[in-house]
Parts: C-alpha cells; structure tokens; sequence
C-alpha cells in the first residue's frame, strides 16, 4: 500500500497562501453616493435596519454628523493666583479621580546658559531631580519617592526647565514637599554631578549616530543659525567647561520663584489648594542676583535655499528632511497650517506610488513655538536610488499647496483625522492643564488650545490656502544622509550647491586638570594613600610582570554574551590580551611599544589607530601603573576634591579615578578616548570585590559602561604577578 | 535579612486613602445593564471632544475547543470585516455564493476523509468550483475589512483588536460627534458577523498571536496543566484547520451579552450611551453563556527541574507555583506578593540577589501566569549573573522564598508595594483610553469595576497574609523550575 501525497488544494490546510493572491483588492472608499448608487440595484432580504442596505457601503453607515469641530474643546476650569514671590500658580479641581498631577515650569532652558557652556541647563535640571536635597541624600529620597508613590521627570529644554510629578492625594503634602525642596535646596552631590556630567559626554556620542538626530541637528543648524538655543548641542568642549560650582550657581541664578509657573490637578478644593501652595512655595525666597534672560532670540528665516548631504556609503536607505522656519502657537493660521501639514502626510505616499511604487515613509509636521518660531520640517525614509526623485516630489507637493492647487475634498479627507488627534493630545484635564500652564509661563492667550482647535474645524478652503501661500517659504533648508553613489542622478538637479555634512564632533580637549598647588599636593597625597591600600608603593613598583584571567560577559549588540579573557603584561610595556567570546573566533591583540598587531587563529592584522588607542589606555589604566604616576614625570596627578584623584598625561590619556574614602581604593575609573572618525568613547569601570594577589590588592569583579552604557562584567579568575613571563610567549601569533 | 532598610524604616506611616476620596471613581461610573445581561459603564469626561471604547469578550485563547488554535483572534479580528448587512453590496446574494463554497469545500473534505481512494480530477473540479464561488461571494461585497475603512474614515485612533488567554478586547477611539457609530458598528456585528474573507483572515491569523511566552517557555510549563483549558493555550497551533461554521458556533456560544463588557469614557453623556445601548444592542438574545470549562489544578508533580537547551539564549531559571483563580480571596495577596518580591531596587529578591554581589543580572515576577481566569500559576524568573550558575539562582530564589513563608514583611515594605499598586492603578485612569480598560479589567478580573474596591483588598491584606500565602502556595513542595541554557554550536546573537 502507497501513501499517495494529497493535491495541494485551494482550500486544504495548506492553501491559503494561493487564496490570498486570488483575493479582490479593497474596492476604492469611494464617494459615498456612488456606493448608494450601485448598492440601490440590491434587494436584501435580512436587513438590520430598513435603510441598512441601501447604504451599506456608506463608510458613516448612514448616519449623519454634525460638522467636524463643531463640538469643541471645553474652557478649562483653572483658578489663577500669584504668590507674593512671583510663583504663579494654576489649580484645576478635578473630582473624578484621587490623583494629583502637578508641572513646574521654571525659567532655567538652555537660552538661560552662559556662553561656552551649553548643556549645563540639563545637567542642573538632572541634579535636581536625582542629585538629593539638604534634608535627603538621593538614595533615601528615591525610598522616599517610592514609599509615597510619586512619580518626577524632570527635563531642560530650549527655554524652560519642566517638572512632571504625579501622586495619589494622600502622598501630595509630603510629595511636593520633596519637590519644593529639590527646587530650593538641592543638596548636589558630587557623585551626581559626576553621574550627570558623564550621561551629557555619552550623549554626545550617540547624537552622531543616529540619522535622525543628524539631520535635526543639521536642519535646525541651517534654519536657527549655529548660536541659537534652538539648534546649539552640547559638545565635548561646552561640556569639559562645565564644573560642580557652574550647576550651583546656574541654581541659584535661574530657579528662582519669580517668573516659576505652578499648575496642578487635583481633587482637593480650590481653596484648600491654595493653602497647601502658600504652605509648600510660599517661603522659597527671591535670590540676589540679577533675573534671568528666559527667551532666546527670533531667527530670522534662512535667506537662501541650501542643501546638505552626509554622503554615507553603506546606507542602503537615505533619510530625507526638507523645510524651513515655522511658525508660533498664538499665530491665528497654525491650525490652517495642520491642515497642510495633514494633506502632505495624506497626498506624498500616493504620489509615490504614482511615480512607480518604491518605498518611501513620510512625515510632515508643523512644530510651532510659544516665545519664538518653531519649525516645518517634511521627512523621509527613502529607497537609496530614489532620493532625488522623493526630494522632487516633495518640493513638487508643497508647491502645490503654496500656490492653492488643491481641492475642498482634500481638505475634508483630512480634517476629521486633525481634530480627533488634537483632542486626543488633550484629552486628560493635566494634559490640558500643562498646555495652559505653557500659555500662562510664555505670555500667550489661555484659550489657545480650544482656539486652535475651532480653527482647525472652521477654516475654509481658502483660509488654508492663504496660510500655506504665506507661511511655505520658496527658499528650503534640505538636509540628506545616504549614499551619493547609489542615486539614480545627482542632487546637484536640485540645486547647484550640494554641501557636505561634517559629522566629526569636536574632540574634547583632556579632563581639566585642576592645575593649582594645593589640588596638586591633595592629589600626591591621595595617590600615596592608594598605593598604600593597593599593597604598598614598593610592592607595586616591583611588579615585572602581571597576568590576569577574567569571566563574564560582554553586550554583543545589547545582549550580554559569554567571554573569558586573558590579560599580560610585562615591564617595558609589553601586553597581550587574548579574548574567547562563547562561539566566536578567538581573538589575540599584541603591543610591544613598537609592533601592533590583533590576530585569530593562523592570520594577523596590524591593529587600527582606534583599536591601538584602546590598548595604549588599557596599559595606560593598569592599576599598579597608575598608581605610580606620581613617579612619572609626563603625568600630572590632581585631586580637585570629592574623593576624585584626576590623573593625566599630556593631551593624550587623561583617567578620573573615584576613590573609597575609607578604603582608599578606587571605586570607579572614568576615562575617554577619541576615535578616529572624533567620536568620543567613554568607558566607566568600577571595582569591586577586592582580594590579594601575590602581595597586590586587585579587584575581583570589574563592571564597565561603554558610553554610559553596560558592557562588560567580568569576575576574575586568576591573578598571579612576577610569575615570571616570557616576551616570547607574549609575542607568539594564533 | 537586608531588606530591612533605615532610611525607609523612618517613614514607613504614610496615611491610608480615606475610602470617600475613591469612591469619587465610582461616583463618575454610571452602569447601565441591558434586560439582556451586557453591562456597559460610562465615565463621562467633557473636557475633550473624544470618546474612549473598550469591550471585552470572555472569549480567549482559553476558550478555544481542542485543535482550534486561533479561533479567538478569528472571532475578535472578524469586527474588521464588518456585518452581514454592513460592507455587502447584497447580503442574500453574497451568503448564498459562500455558502455555495462551503458546501463545496464539504464535499471536498469528505472525500478527503476517504483517504488513499481520493480522486483527484473530482477534487480538481471541486476546488474550482469552490473557488469560483466564493470568489463570487466577494464580488458582493465593498471589499475586505469594511468596517477599517469606516473607522480610518471617521477619525478613529488607538483602534486595537487581540485575543489573549483569558479575553478578547476590541479598543478605539473616536471623535465624541461619531459615538453613535460605535454602537452602529458594534451592534450590528455582534447580531451578525460575517464570514467574508474568512480565508484571508484564517491566512492573515495563522501565526500564533498573544501566546504566553517564548515556545521554550511554553514547553517547560505546559506539563503542568494536565486537563486544564490553559493546556492548548501553552503550545502553538495552526489556524489553518478552523472552519467558518467552527468561527459561527464560538461567536454564538461565546459573543452573548452575558459575556461582554464594555466601558465607554469620554465626551458622552450616560444618557446618549444607554439611548444607544438599548437601541444598538436591545435585540441580542439573552443566550446564556457558556458554563465554565473545567479545570484541574495545575499539577507539578515533577519537582526536579526541567532543563531546556536553547542555542544562543541567555540562561534562564523560573521557578513556578500553582495558585487560585483570579476569584480567589488571597488573589490580592499575590499582588502585594509580586511587588515584595521585584518591584524596585529595595524588593526583597532585588536586595537578596541583586545586590553588591549579583546572583542574578534580571528578575521578575508574575502574579497571574498565563491568566487568571482559572488556577494558574505564580512565577519567578531570573537569569544569572556573570559567573553565576543556574542552581545558584535556583538555591538563591528557594532562599527567598523561604524567608517569604517564615518571616513577615515589614511595615515599610508593604506600605511601598501598595503605593506601587495605588499609583499604577490610579495612574492608568489618566487617560480616556486608559480607565476604559482600567474598568474592563477590574470588572472582569475582579469582579468589580470600582477601583476602591481592589485597593481596599490591597490595603486590607496584613503582613501575616503574606507570609500565610507564601507558605500555603509559594512553598517548596510545589516548586517547578526549568532552565534555558545556551549550548555549544549556537550562535550568539
């Protein structure tokens, strides 16, 4: 007996995929009169309602709505007062819910930033939040928080710095209290400020690896000018400026009471709010110094068209950003403007499918600003080849707007999506409340939201296509990243200057050495301390060879894999390390001062300046060395207070070194190196698990953070010094 | 034991939410309860043109007859396709034609059945003859998923349809002037869903959607629900071998009134919602809902662990304990249970193996694994820390455990895993989408839609409790562990 294989039939088991093909593609949701028209030629015999069938293709199924908009956004029912130290305070009862909802909105943006030193405003508004107050160190504060159930976010942005805290009523008294005590009287550690510093460096190189954030930055560079708060990012050298005694005094000049909005949402009264207020913000005291400047400058729209291009030869897509200046909130054609916006979003994928069906995934939006213009930006993910032609038709289609060409039944499409997601944004009384706190702390009217939102529903097609020949502007800013070689003809049929994108970020200049006498005394005095814990300068100073063992894990692409490691070194600077990683190639990195070379089994390669970089602080970072760089004359030892001892040769290796104040042994080591392409990699290990070896003290598990980032964790399983190595076996190749 | 933390010990008073301030919630619920069973509750929130719609199916994975996996996502995804009436051009016609095809594809698969005297040529012609007629069926509608282009039409966001264990949840949006098409829309699909494009929704269906866990993780715990109806949900399965009349039998036993819930939060006035319920909703029949499957407990009777080799994963340990259904009076207990145990840097396993000197690099707790609907289980999974090996994590979980079950937890950390509970819980009713299926939840979780209900559980529940509990369920007689480990060859990823 034969088993015959069954046909593959349509609609057995396996079928499926067949029918799929076979399946009618979705009839077009054309108008709905023309479904009536067809669906009247059908007599049904089951019908739900008596008019069911005869419009059962209407997408409203017969129902009829008043027009879109014409029920609004409600006035919020806040009640306003000042304190007498100039806190404005906005409270809105809401009895629905035992939760309160509560904004800070405090002068202290990045405009408020003194020259040289951009990203203090978010590291002063990060050591707000996580830096401790006079009554709480931060670990007892975030118990504290917890206990209480309160959540706190706190951001800086261009021109404010916002608290979002969250609790139920009970917790609100105590909640706000740490609030307030963050705000008046932050305790700044000094370990926050070295955690919050060192977040800001890592953040620097990641801004120039993602294309997004490129482009924004390039974009906003083009149309705010460099200099503007809009655009400015912290690089290595604004943040390398920015000391503990730069955040304190940022403090004490910009959180300040005068000019602070205070909005919440509660379920307590309105006039037991206003008690509670007066009691928690009442005594928070104007400071000395001279206001704040809060606003940054008003650019003025880029004169000429320009186009920029981070030419990227692998990028197999290209992302894609085309605009100019926008506009305000307060403008009385920003809803006609979302309007546009909308129809780009709606009208750009079916143009390109017109065009011939590649891939491209758009977005246009209308950003607007409340004390100064914010941005209209159309981006794309474009199919490499097709960059030029999307470029085009984008152009192409925002002219179309500018110059009226379009119909009332694009408007329509589109203005019931508009409303639905405006409202939607504001549909919680505190997403309501923090949009009137932002009218209330940039001076514009309090009804804006309920304003823009009639605008929204009420302009006609005409209004929409004055707005759009106003406000779209003929000169664009366009910015690219992807790869020139694959586009199917230059950009230069833009426009006849393509300007190249520099993604080299500033290299920081070494760790500033604390370079007066006594932070120099203070710091020969800590390392002596060290050498001491380490097991004695001499016994250190003795050390003629090391080999160590490691086990742990190292994050391949994020995930934590298995590795064992081996570690040699031998005075005159020879070193070796050779890497096992769980089903990799074993890898051998070599370095005697003079040959370089990184090899798997059978083959070797001269190692890259990067990788060589990483091996000379590695050497440079070997803990019986560096304890000894008191006796090297290129270095430069400092202790500029803080249990920190700053260790540095030249411009080349510079080590922050966080010492146990009981122990006198490092805790953390924090260092930098900068990549060939400028982009800093910043590496945090900390040591733990302390045992002798052989005499020398040596951490037994050492946790590092590549970019502020966990990356490896490795445990050591043997650690022998003078066990008497031999440069031969150091030399030898896989 | 560490987790007796000084810092904290000085606050461990934080006054209890006096019962009136959460009765607000309540307060702002109307119910409405249609002659038929379907319950419906409405919050009205004027504030912003925009209406929040949850329903809730008691139709989940769970429910699914034996070997027909995917029926569930079927019977909630079907809402896109529409009703009889609603996207046909003619509904007698178009029925007429699929069932012309099905009683084709009937034929078809008895001869089928026959086995080695199939004949082909007949199956040839059946086939065509089926496909021919359901593509005609097709022709007789507005085309596939109708009722999405309604719903794109009309404004409508955070439109969301799932089948879970336990549920099914059909979600959207919509701007407070188009309510009234919700109840339209609903109304009409519930009287009559349609069967058109059952195939290309069977297609489209066929991955395994929602499923607890990775396959690993599956196999490990399925042992454990011998008879249970959460067995077939713990294995993966094709939607292939769904038939239409299996979709029209599971929508009439399961889609009644008694067995949907719904919440509607949002620029609506209670008065509109219960004018639209009844004329929306009025004509289902009041058919009774299924009686509940019976379930055996969750049975370990292996306490050795089961080891699973997974190339390229991380290790993984996960102990797990049956527990009682989600109607459970100690149910509130394993809440407070879980938030002891991992929720939070001071937690106890957090502070017991994740501490200076790591056994574990992950932690986490599951109160209520894979539902709650029947006796299911409470898990704790951790992945070692470097160096550290899987009976490590394994001693250390058992170590925490015990202490669990012999020592009380303090003041101060109950009072910390009950803030969690009361700021989450009250948190999420934020925004309309939000509460909606906050008060889905707690209506069908736990028997109540009030939110002071379950918190006045949360704060009833004594540090004694927990340690009862913990002894009674958490113990180690029940213990059940498997463990991923990574084996040579794998590819790390």
């Amino acid at each position: 007996m034969s088993i015959r294989p069954l046909p593959a039939f349509l609609f057995a088991a396996a079928g499926g995929l067949l029918l799929a093909q076979l399946a009618a593609p979705p009839a077009k949701p054309g108008g709905a009169g023309a479904a009536k028209a067809k669906a009247k030629t059908v007599v049904a015999k089951k019908a739900e309602t008596s008019d069911a069938v005869a419009v059962s293709g209407d997408l409203s199924l017969g129902l009829r709505f008043g027009p879109p908009g014409s029920r609004g956004l409600r006035p919020l029912p806040a009640a306003s007062f000042t304190l007498p130290n100039g806190v404005k305070v906005l409270t809105v009862e809401n009895r629905e819910s035992p939760m309160v909802h509560l904004f800070a909105l405090v002068r202290a943006g990045a405009a408020a930033e003194p020259a040289g030193k951009t990203g203090l405003a978010s590291i002063a508004a990060r050591m707000v939040r996580t830096g401790g107050t006079a009554a709480l160190a931060a670990p007892a504060l975030e118990e504290r928080l917890a206990a209480l159930g309160v959540t706190l976010e706190a951001t800086a942005l261009d021109t404010r710095a916002q608290f979002v805290w969250r609790a139920p009523t009970d917790s609100f008294s105590d909640g706000a209290a740490i609030l307030r005590d963050m705000l008046t009287a932050p305790r700044f550690d000094a370990d926050a400020f070295d955690q919050s510093h060192e977040m800001a460096m890592s953040a620097v190189a990641e801004r120039s690896s993602g294309p997004g954030l490129i482009l924004s930055r390039v974009f906003r560079e083009k149309v705010f000018g460099p200099a503007s708060a809009l655009s400015r990012q912290p690089g290595y050298d604004s943040l390398e400026k920015i000391a503990h005694a730069d955040v304190v005094a940022f403090h004490r000049r910009h959180y300040r009471p005068e000019g602070t909005v205070i909005a919440i949402e509660s379920d307590l009264s309105a006039a037991e709010m206003k008690l509670r207020i007066e009691g928690l913000f009442g005594a928070w005291k104007t400071a000395e110094s001279e206001a704040a400047p809060a606003t940054v400058e008003a650019p003025a729209p880029a004169p000429s068209a320009s186009l920029s291009l981070a030419d990227r030869a692998e990028a197999r897509q290209s992302a894609v950003v085309i605009g100019h200046v926008g506009g305000r909130a307060a403008d009385p054609d920003y809803g006609a403007m979302l309007l546009v916006c909308e129809m780009l979003n709606a009208n750009l994928p079916r143009r390109v499918r017109e065009a011939g069906g590649w891939r491209a995934d758009w977005s246009a939006v209308w950003e607007p600003g409340f004390d100064r213009p914010g941005e209209f930006m159309v981006r794309a993910l474009v199919e490499g080849p097709y960059t030029p032609q999307a470029i085009q038709i984008a152009k192409d289609e925002i002219n179309r707007y500018r110059s009226g060409q379009f119909t009332d039944r694009e408007l329509e499409v589109v203005r019931t999506g508009v409303l639905t997601r405006f409202a939607l944004r504001l549909q919680a009384t505190s997403d309501q409340l923090l949009e009137r706190s932002l009218a209330e702390f940039y001076g514009v009217p309090a009804d804006l939201p309920a304003s823009t939102y009639t605008a929204v529903a009420t302009a006609t097609r005409a209004d929409v296509a004055k707005a759009a020949a106003a406000r779209l502007l003929p000169a664009q800013t366009i910015a690219v990243i992807g790869s020139a070689s694959l586009f199917d003809k230059p950009l230069t049929t833009i426009l006849a200057r393509v300007e190249p994108i520099d993604l080299t970020i500033a290299r920081p200049t070494s760790s500033k050495t604390q370079n007066d006498p006594e932070s120099l005394a203070r710091g020969k005095e800590a390392l002596a301390l060290m050498q001491k814990a380490l097991g004695g300068a001499d016994k250190l100073a003795a050390v003629q060879d090391a080999s160590i063992r490691y086990e742990g894990t190292v994050a391949v692409n994020g995930t934590p894999t298995p590795l064992t490691v081996h570690d040699r070194w031998m005075q005159g600077d020879i070193y070796r390390q050779d890497q096992s990683l769980k089903n990799g190639v074993p890898r051998s990195f070599f370095y005697n001062g003079r040959i370089a070379w990184l090899g798997v089994p059978g083959y070797v390669d001269p190692m890259s300046p990067d990788t060589l970089a990483q091996v000379r602080g590695e050497i440079f970072r070997l803990l019986f060395r560096l304890a000894l760089s008191d006796r090297d004359s290129k270095r430069q030892v400092a202790a500029p207070g803080g249990n920190v001892i700053l260790v540095n040769e030249g411009d080349k290796y510079s080590v922050r070194i966080h010492v146990d104040p009981q122990t006198h042994l490092p805790q953390r080591l924090l260092s930098r190196w900068t990549l060939a392409s400028g982009a800093v990699v910043s590496i945090e290990e900390s040591l733990s698990n302390w045992k002798e070896f052989d005499g020398v003290q040596w951490p037994t598990h050492i946790e590092t953070r590549r970019n502020g980032r966990k990356s490896d964790d490795v445990t050591v399983v043997e650690a022998r010094f003078n066990s008497g190595l031999k440069a031969a076996d150091l030399e030898r190749k896989p | 034991m560490p987790m007796l933390l000084p810092a904290f010990a000085a606050f461990a008073q934080t006054p209890t939410p006096p019962g009136d301030r959460l009765a607000s919630l309540t307060r702002a619920t109307t119910e409405i309860r249609l002659p038929n069973g379907l319950q419906l509750l409405v919050v009205e929130r004027p504030q912003s043109p925009v209406v929040a719609f949850h329903l809730r199916v008691r139709a989940g994975m769970a429910d699914e007859p034996a070997g027909q996996t995917g029926l569930a996502q079927l019977a909630i995804g079907s809402f896109l396709q529409g009703s009889e009436v609603w996207g046909s051009r003619n509904p007698a016609a178009e029925k007429a034609a699929f069932d012309e095809a099905e009683k084709l594809l009937a034929t078809m698969r008895a001869e089928q059945a026959k086995g080695e005297q199939i004949d082909d040529i007949k199956q040839g012609r059946l086939d065509t003859q089926a496909r021919l007629a359901y593509q005609r069926s097709n022709e007789f509608t507005h085309g596939s998923r109708f009722f999405e282009r309604v719903l794109m039409e009309n404004g409508a966001t955070g439109f969301e349809y799932r089948a879970a264990v336990d549920y099914a949840d059909l979600a959207m949006t919509l701007p407070a002037l188009r309510s009234e098409l919700w109840f339209r829309m609903v109304g009409a699909w519930l009287q009559a869903p349609s069967l058109r494009y059952f195939y290309e929704d069977r297609q489209r269906f066929n991955e395994p959607r929602g499923r607890p866990g990775s396959q690993v993780r599956m196999a490990a715990f399925g042992g454990v629900f011998p008879l249970h109806p959460y067995q077939a949900v713990m294995s993966d399965g094709e939607a292939a071998n769904v038939l239409s009349s299996d979709l029209t039998a599971f929508m009439k036993s399961h889609y009644v009134p008694a067995n949907l819930t719904v919440a509607i939060v949002g620029d609506i006035s209670a008065a509109d919602a219960r004018r639209w319920a009844e004329q929306y909703f009025a004509k289902l029949p009041a058919t009774p809902p299924p009686t509940p499957r019976n379930a055996v407990a969750p049975k370990v009777e292996n306490t050795s662990p089961a080891r699973v080799a997974v190339p390229g994963q991380w290790p993984v340990a996960a102990a797990a304990w049956p527990r009682p259904d989600g109607n459970s009076p100690d149910d509130p207990v394993f809440d407070l249970l879980q938030a002891l145990l991992t929720a939070g840097p001071g937690s106890r396993a957090h502070a017991e193996l994740a501490g200076p000197t790591p056994v574990v690099r992950a932690l986490s707790a599951t109160a209520r694994y894979p539902g709650a609907r029947y006796a299911a289980l409470f898990e704790v999974e951790a992945e070692p820390a470097p160096g550290r090996s899987l009976d490590e994590v394994d001693l250390g979980i058992q170590r925490v455990m015990t202490a669990m079950k012999t020592e009380r937890p303090a003041a101060d950390e109950l009072t910390r895993a009950r803030a969690l509970w009361r700021t989450r819980l009250l948190g999420e009713a934020r925004t309309a989408a939000g509460r909606a299926l906050q008060l889905v939840r707690s209506q069908t979780e736990h028997g109540s839609y009030k939110i002071e209900d379950r918190l006045a559980k949360l704060d009833a529940v004594t540090p004694e409790d927990c340690r009862r509990v913990a002894e009674q369920y958490l113990s180690g007689l029940h213990f059940t562990l498997f463990q991923l480990t990574a084996v040579e060859g794998g590819e790390a990823q």
